[in-house]
């Protein structure tokens, strides 16, 4: 999740430079929407590979399980990754 | 409800007096920690407010549409001319288990990527 360059940010094309506190506020908000977006994919995906019928709490193994089905998305993530990126 | 975290995860908590505002203005005083740093400038920190709260609420909508979809699914499997009590309650289950899956994946993530850096 590294800072990408330009990104969205207003400001540039002949305007005044931004506010620097802005700026760097929008960084953060930016750091926190990709980590809100990846949480919610990564939910939406592992809810339906682990949760049963809901009732009144999350059984253990559910639990497990959607903590498992995170980490193992970003491991798989890693190994697609690499494999894109050897060509 | 909050954007997730409740912006208490990047942004620091309200500090008092830390941020000037003229005193005229009780809305930028009011939402003045919202910004999370003592802001240079009242328009600076309208527009920070203004972005803030913009986000929350296309987060909230987002966050609101997925639950839906999702307890649809699980808990109305076969639609007939009403929702029965059992249906109502799974949805109602539903939403407050959903939510404890975002939050148990949330940590997951946090764990993880602190386990690779």
């Amino acid at each position: 999740m590294s800072a990408r360059g330009g990104g969205a940010g207003p400001g540039q094309a002949g305007q005044q430079p931004m506010d620097p506190q802005l700026a760097q506020f929008i960084e953060q908000e930016r750091h926190k929407a990709v980590f809100n977006e990846l949480v919610s994919k990564l939910t939406d995906i592992c809810w339906d590979k682990c949760v049963g019928t809901p009732s009144t709490r999350l059984s253990g193994s559910e639990q497990s399980c959607l903590s498992n089905c995170a980490a193992r998305f970003l491991d798989s993530s890693q190994v697609v990754m690499a494999k894109f990126t050897k060509g | 409800m909050g954007w997730f975290g409740g912006g208490s995860s990047a942004a620091p908590p309200p500090k008092s007096g830390g941020v000037q505002f003229d005193d005229s203005n009780a809305y930028h005083e009011m939402h003045a920690g919202a910004a999370g740093m003592g802001a240079g400038s009242s328009e600076t920190a309208a527009v920070m407010q203004t972005l803030q709260s913009q986000m929350a609420d296309a987060y909230a909508q987002e966050f609101f549409q997925t639950v839906r979809d999702k307890c649809f699914e699980k808990c109305v499997t076969r639609p007939s001319t009403s929702l029965s009590g059992g249906e109502s309650k799974c949805l109602t289950n539903c939403c407050d288990r959903y939510r404890e899956a975002l939050a148990i994946i949330s940590q997951a993530v946090v764990t993880s990527l602190e386990g690779k850096h």
